[in-house]
């Protein structure tokens, strides 16, 4: 009798508990700009808490552990936005102005290659392949340029939400989770509480590794396109240090748009080989120097989870999703294996 | 025989209820100022059982240790019951230091029971927070672990002479 009523609160609790987490991911799914803000909040929580820990333990209250570098890094990025804006704004209007360059461009890549297709493949089917990479090349291209203001003001509302959301992660995340984790039944609390654990400083150091092999990565791209002399080297190189974020393929199609900038300008050769050199070299020094020190430990994904995962990631929500991909499916990974060594029966 | 394991030997005053004076009171946290007390009470998680309620069982998982605020625990192994640990006693410290460690007996709240959980994620935050505070947790822990063992050695000699084994 006092088991099955010991059960019945276990059972209220536990819904209670999967009940706000699913009230939670579906405020986050279903509220406009809400994931992504919430996302950037969590990259840039792990980022700074190491620093905000730092100096909690020199002594200072978590409120001011908290402010001092949310100020700093906040001045930092409006510096670097200052600094470059100019820059990056110049580079994407001269390429929205030469956009029908471009689009014929393509459109004769796509004729030329349909001529090789035609080699290999009946009439039909290389027009098919042909139709469908352009009509996914022209929608994907006229989508970022039409939809320009609406990509603006979301990007304005990310700007401020995503800082506003991680300071207060850092002010009171520990707070939330444990409010979170009281909810949890007390059989499973143990689970709940070192699962978080687990998960939390997995992530983090993901994160931080990540945010790192990113930004070095950039800067190699930015810094071999500008002594190229190549056009829109910022936009390409930033566009190549977010998409190094998906494994594999991302570095491949980090690249792409540089190499059809070359061709449709009919770049000399020699800038052809400057970029193979620049995207190559930026790849070797990831995989030789930056991987095996900031990832590779981080991370035990097999290659063919890792690629399941980026599938499924770009099949739900596109490249935020190839991106978030890994790091969602490392978190399962380490739930799965505590769960199962919870249940685990190690009894005779 | 079996009880001597789970005994309080570093019983504190019973009679103080509220979080920071129970923690004060047990020999893992004695040490600690008041500040580094307020700091570890927002750290630990305070949890509610129900009289015949599982707290752990013989067997799982365990991340670290419980310190009785208010009621008592049952501890049994295989249907035997071993022990009962009252307000201000603690079990459960070695999963703190253990890796993957499995709980080695069952306890059961004997009557509502109040008990403050303080796991290795707690431990890692304080040492993360506050370094000295850590240190001095670390070290009482250390105390606690030696003389359980010094315990057991003393038990497993008299068994041996008892039963009339040489060394």
């Amino acid at each position: 009798m006092q088991d099955l009523a010991i059960k019945k609160i276990h059972f209220r609790k536990l819904v209670l508990f999967l009940l706000s987490l699913v009230c939670f991911f579906a405020f986050l799914l279903l509220v406009k700009n809400m994931l992504v803000s919430f996302l950037l909040g969590f990259v840039g929580f792990y980022i700074l808490n190491p620093w905000v820990d730092h100096l909690e333990r020199k002594g200072f209250s978590r409120l001011w552990s908290v402010t001092i570098p949310f100020l700093l890094v906040s001045f930092l990025f409006f510096g670097l936005l200052q600094t470059f804006l100019p820059t990056l704004s110049g580079q994407f209007e001269s390429l929205k102005a030469e956009f029908p360059k471009y689009t014929a461009g393509v459109q004769h890549l796509l004729v030329e290659a349909k001529t090789t297709l035609l080699k290999y493949l009946d009439e039909e089917s290389s027009t098919n392949v042909i139709l469908q990479v352009q009509s996914h090349v022209e929608s994907t291209a006229k989508n970022i340029f039409s939809d320009l203001p609406n990509h603006i003001s979301n990007s304005l509302t990310v700007l401020f939400l995503a800082p506003f959301l991680m300071f207060f992660m850092l002010l009171d995340g520990r707070e939330w989770v444990r409010k979170m984790l009281s909810l949890v039944p007390n059989s499973y609390f143990e689970l709940a509480l070192n699962l978080n654990y687990q998960i939390s400083t997995q992530m983090g150091g993901f994160v931080r590794a990540r945010m790192i092999q990113s930004m070095i990565i950039t800067l190699i791209l930015w810094l071999g396109l500008v002594i190229l002399n190549f056009p829109y080297a910022l936009v390409l190189a930033l566009f190549g240090g977010l998409l190094n974020l998906i494994p594999y393929l991302g570095p491949v199609i980090g690249a792409v748009p540089a190499f059809l900038v070359g061709f449709i300008n009919g770049a000399p050769s020699a800038d052809f080989t400057g970029l193979l050199i620049i995207y190559i070299g930026a790849q070797v020094i990831d995989s030789a120097l930056i991987v095996p020190f900031l990832v590779a430990k981080i991370v035990n994904l097999h290659p063919v989870t890792v690629v399941l995962a980026i599938i499924v990631g770009s099949q739900t929500m596109g490249i935020l999703g190839m991106i978030i991909s890994i790091p969602v499916a490392s978190a399962l990974k380490v739930s799965a294996q505590s769960i199962y060594a919870h249940v685990t029966d190690f009894r005779k | 025989m079996d009880n001597f394991f789970w005994d309080n030997l570093f019983k504190g005053n019973r009679k103080e209820t509220t979080i920071v004076s129970a923690l004060k009171n047990n020999i893992l946290f004695k040490d600690l100022n008041l500040h580094e007390l307020n700091i570890l009470q927002n750290i630990v998680n305070v949890r509610q059982y129900q009289k015949g309620e599982s707290v752990f069982k013989y067997g799982e998982t365990g991340v670290g240790m419980y310190l009785i605020v208010r009621g008592a625990i049952d501890i049994s192994l295989e249907q035997r019951h071993i022990t009962k640990l009252r307000e201000g006693d603690f079990f459960g410290e070695i999963a703190l230091v253990e890796e993957n460690g499995r709980r080695t007996a069952n306890a059961t709240a004997a009557e509502e029971t109040t008990l403050i959980g303080f796991f290795k994620p707690d431990l890692m935050e304080v040492t993360n927070r506050n370094p000295s505070a850590g240190v001095k947790i670390l070290f009482r822990l250390s105390q606690v672990l030696g003389t359980r063992l010094l315990e057991t050695t003393a038990l497993i000699r008299t068994l041996k002479r008892d039963a009339g084994l040489s060394n």
